[in-house]
């Protein structure tokens, strides 16, 4: 089935300026994201996974800049556009963005109707203060707020965390998004909570015609949500695939040690699988696989020369030299091999 | 993880086995007059030596008031926390306090925070054995840091540098480190792997369960996630509004959970299985589900080691 | 500029070209199947992470010197304040007090414009102005470095036991409350009255109620961060209080209590002005900038005698706006946010 692409990225590179140096944060990045899909972009911090969804927005810092790549949207190169005007059409109206701490996107001083409405007057064609206010009790109880006659006056404060990120999303959806990228949402959160947010986010997708990015350092989290899973390493897209291709079949030694060493498949008594050491530095010059001083069985021309993406399936690719057909056979860890029939401890 | 395999069949609370920490219907409540709020509500359990208890429970719940309670960080309002069968709580003599300082350590949950920025991180690892025994050599401090530092797999010219230079797991294992050179017997760990990476907590595991291994430490380990307490504890406390509504050896709890609590926080854990994880119905505990103004609950035992708070009709329809 | 760039780009060129070459060398060296080989893991080495050597002191000097003002005004400040100092020993100086008179007729030298004899010229009654503006200048910083010194040491020590001990914290705020609603001018004038004129008499007058802003904002300041994880751990560890505050709290208000310091200064030269303008100020002898400025002001009037205002103010105004830009500039890179 062909999808069709939304939004395309195409040899992005993403640079910071920072006390004379640079920190080179994306290199050479291309990715299409999918009408209607939820793609998770998954990758440990640092690893460039936030700056890279910022770039569709225009919020990167101050001191960052793109000095090459296209970021294409309904014809139009978000790359180019500089102007603080031409971002607010984009910003909220198109793409809107959820952040991990809820409090930094609510105005304390307002009540979180008032916040909705507002969303709703900017962005949609409602006017008329009855029908805003009837509107933004839909959008309180589409995202789960029971009582929304009596939460509407309230202020963020007087909710708990998983209620303002509820909020945050209800205000996300007023500004009537094609596309929303959720950046960590649920890092904060209780397990009970975080599931009840994933579960969330799927029903508005479903009755939004959404397109969801979700940010996260958990490859645990979105087998859930994840229609399409991209991971992410020191500012490139190491392996890219289905949800099902990424959990039951996946190739990258990164990936491999992203799933195993989550605590959920840990075995009483024995040890965790841990990830050595720290990404590599992106004020340096990444030669060959950035991951290969990580990896315990990397390759000598891991640390020679960059490899090129394998096509694994239609939908599947990733950047390891293990797929090449000289290399040597090496199997994924024990661990991870039959995530498909997973012992149903928790059921 | 030895302590946690061998002592499996001694689940099951046992007269041989020593009780370290024993906390009686503890209360703490914050604030005075109409603003008090009752964060702990008579929790009561015991912390066998060598082993590793879990407390979970949401945020709110309680469960880091219990261990800042037995830090003594949080005055308690109503109850005991007795160490080796000695009071702990309110005034208590300055060798008890002295010793309770050296033998109960505590890990806290935001790497971020719990460094003082403005010192090394050789003052903040050694910042204890001073208070402890201020006649120390110079030398012999600097060969327990770097033993502090190396136990816990981080380099001994580390400890020249400032905590910011370093990345959550690593400031993480320096706080492990000040922990360890009091050479503790019980750490409450409170929350010590929800605030990093996912990549960088079965590092911090590892290193907790090998340190246990190893130096024989009893563990309090508080959690909001009970996938994590899985692999790591003995015995799980669950904890909703302050009380502790179900207590089981680990696999007991998990494989036979009876309140809906615990079920609830089972079916939230989040598995690495796309197809499944689709299709599971995820449970959402309502406490409006009981009827205690008729039937008020209590604590019983309705398995060996396995306690549950709740009436006798409730007990009676979830242990099927 | 040209040659340059195009040298440095040139440069670069044959070196990453040099690279690749050695790359491919390197690639071309082994067969495919040493390629694709396994190679050494060292696991240590993956711990090494490329950190730089910190220091706060260092990065906190760093960031001051980058505020090319901030340092300009330093250079002047500490010019000023040395020369303040070593100004009476230099050769050619003049009594500040001595009413220079013409040597043959006998008469005062009042009101002498600048020039060669008088740099600064003479004031009304004919002392010589230069002499007077750098002993004026010099008792002036004085009183403003004492001043602000004392309240600092008070004001710390107060703040500090007020916000750290739960307990004492009614009883200091009540205290604060009755003290803070007295006009402090009041009592400045009340002291400056009742006792003799005197430099000590202003120092102790400006002190006394001076410490009260201070410890209040310390309060503050420790209410805020006192109860923070890195503070709970210290206790923990059984950290004694006065340890704790030393090395747990002080440190993270080092600039927050330099720019309150700064700003201290001119505030304390400010009250002298003001004191010695409504008459209660330094004795005669004694000159400070209050009193030239209010000399000067009795003849601002006079378009030929404006220079003995313009001279002390501004030498008043330099230090105020240097110790203003000085404070904020090293509050700003004593703080640890902006050293990334």
């Amino acid at each position: 089935m062909k999808q069709e692409v939304i939004l395309s990225v195409k040899d992005l590179h993403v640079k910071f300026r920072l006390r004379g140096r640079e920190l080179y944060a994306i290199r050479n990045v291309s990715l299409d994201v999918y009408k209607g899909e939820s793609l998770a972009i998954v990758g440990e911090s640092g690893s460039g996974k936030s700056v890279f969804t910022k770039t569709f927005m225009g919020l990167l810092d101050a001191n960052g800049y793109i000095p090459s790549g296209e970021i294409l949207y309904e014809g139009q190169d978000l790359a180019k556009l500089t102007r603080e005007k031409d971002w607010q059409k984009i910003r909220g109206g198109e793409i809107a963005m959820i952040m991990q701490d809820p409090m930094t996107s609510l105005n304390p001083l307002k009540s979180i109707g008032e916040q909705i409405a507002e969303a709703i007057r900017l962005h949609q064609d409602i006017r008329g203060a009855d029908r805003v206010r009837a509107r933004v009790m839909d959008y309180l109880r589409d995202v789960g707020i029971s009582e929304p006659e009596r939460r509407y006056k309230q202020y963020a404060h007087e909710f708990s965390g998983g209620m303002r990120q509820r909020v945050v999303i209800a205000i996300a959806l007023a500004c009537n998004p094609k596309i929303l990228i959720c950046d960590e949402p649920t890092t904060a959160l209780d397990v009970t909570i975080q599931a009840q947010i994933i579960r969330l986010l799927k029903e508005l997708k479903e009755k939004y015609h959404l397109t969801i990015v979700f940010i996260t350092h958990d490859l645990g989290v979105v087998a859930n949500i994840a229609d399409r899973v991209a991971v992410m390493y020191a500012g490139d897209f190491i392996e890219v695939g289905m949800a099902e291709e990424i959990f039951y079949d996946p190739k990258h030694p990164y990936t491999w040690a992203l799933l195993s060493s989550l605590p959920q498949l840990g075995q009483r008594g024995e040890e965790l699988f841990t990830i050595q050491g720290t990404p590599p530095s992106l004020f340096k010059e990444i030669r060959g696989d950035a991951f290969a001083p990580r990896n315990p069985r990397a390759l000598k021309i891991d640390y020679l020369k960059e490899p090129p993406y394998f096509q694994v399936s239609p939908t599947h690719k990733a950047k390891t030299w293990l797929l090449d057909p000289r290399a040597p056979k090496v199997d994924p860890p024990e661990a991870i091999r039959n995530l498909k029939n997973l012992e149903v401890v928790y059921r | 993880m030895s302590a946690a395999g061998e002592n499996r069949e001694r689940m099951t609370p046992a007269a041989d086995r020593e009780v370290l920490l024993d906390v009686q219907d503890l209360h703490v409540t914050f604030g005075k007059g109409k603003k008090a709020f009752e964060a702990v509500r008579g929790v009561s359990f015991q912390v066998y030596k060598g082993e590793t208890f879990g407390i979970v429970g949401e945020s709110g719940s309680g469960k880091t008031t219990i261990g800042r309670a037995i830090m003594r960080i949080h005055p308690v309002s109503g109850g005991s926390i007795r160490y080796k069968g000695e009071q702990i709580n309110g005034k208590i003599s300055r060798e008890l306090d002295r010793k309770v300082i050296k033998e109960i350590q505590m890990i806290f949950q935001d790497p971020m925070a719990s460094l003082n920025e403005r010192a090394k991180v050789d003052y903040i690892i050694s910042e204890g054995l001073m208070n402890l025994n201020r006649n120390m050599s110079a030398a012999e401090r600097a060969e327990k840091v770097e033993q502090a530092l190396a136990d816990v797999g981080l380099l001994p010219e580390f400890s020249s540098r400032f905590p910011h230079e370093f990345s959550g797991g690593q400031r993480q294992r320096i706080g492990i480190a000040r922990a360890l050179i009091m050479e503790p017997e019980c750490i409450i760990a409170d929350e010590p792997i929800s605030a990093l990476d996912v990549s960088i907590r079965a590092q911090v595991l590892n290193l907790l369960a090998g340190l246990q291994k190893r130096k024989h430490i009893t563990y309090i380990f508080i959690a909001h996630d009970l996938s994590v307490m899985r692999y790591f504890t003995d015995r799980i406390a669950v904890i909703h509004k302050g009380r502790v509504v179900e207590l089981a050896g680990t696999e007991e709890l998990i494989g036979h959970a009876m309140h809906p609590y615990t079920k609830a926080l089972l079916s939230a854990i989040p598995m690495p299985d796309p197809v499944h994880e689709r299709e599971k119905e995820l449970i959402v505990y309502d406490p409006a589900i009981h009827d205690y103004e008729k039937k008020p609950p209590v604590w019983m035992e309705v398995r060996s080691g396995h306690y549950l708070f709740a009436n006798e009709e409730e007990a009676a329809a979830w242990n099927e | 500029m040209a040659s340059i760039k195009d040298k440095l780009s040139r440069g670069l060129e044959e070196s990453m070209s040099r690279r690749m070459e050695r790359e491919a060398d390197a690639l071309a060296a082994m067969s495919d199947e040493e390629l694709f080989s396994f190679a050494e893991y060292d696991e240590k080495e993956s711990e090494k992470t490329g950190y730089s050597n910190y220091s706060y002191w260092g990065s906190t000097i760093r960031m001051f010197l980058k505020n090319r003002g901030a340092v300009c005004m330093l250079v002047i400040m500490l010019a000023i304040l040395i020369f303040t100092i070593i100004q009476p020993y230099l050769p050619g100086q003049m009594d500040p007090n001595l009413v220079n008179a013409d040597p043959e007729r006998f008469i005062p030298l009042r009101n002498v414009p600048p020039g060669a004899d008088f740099w600064f010229g003479t004031n009304s009654i004919g002392q010589d102005l230069w002499a007077r503006i750098w002993t004026g200048t010099r008792t002036s910083l004085f009183i403003g470095f004492s001043v602000a010194l004392v309240e600092a040491v008070v004001g710390i020590t107060v703040g500090v036991l007020w916000g750290y001990m739960r307990r004492l914290d009614f009883l200091f705020t009540e205290i604060y409350n009755v003290l803070d609603n007295i006009p402090h001018t009041i009592i400045l004038i009340l002291i400056a009255y009742i006792m003799t004129p005197s430099v000590k008499t202003l120092i102790f007058a400006m002190s006394l109620t001076g410490w009260i802003g201070m410890a209040r904002f310390i309060r503050n300041q420790i209410l805020i961060i006192r109860d923070r994880d890195y503070n709970l751990a210290s206790r923990c560890l059984g950290t004694p209080t006065y340890r704790l505050v030393m090395r747990n709290l002080l440190p993270y208000l080092v600039s927050v209590i330099m720019l309150r310091m700064a700003l201290s200064i001119p505030a304390a030269i400010g009250s002298e002005v003001f004191i010695t303008y409504i008459g209660l100020g330094l004795p005669a002898t004694t000159p400070g900038l209050g009193r030239l400025i209010e000399e000067g002001r009795v003849v601002m009037m006079n378009a030929a005698q404006r220079y003995q205002l313009i001279y002390p103010t501004l030498i008043l105004s330099i230090v105020t706006v240097s110790f203003y830009i000085i404070g904020n500039a090293f509050s700003d890179a004593a703080d640890p946010k902006n050293h990334r």
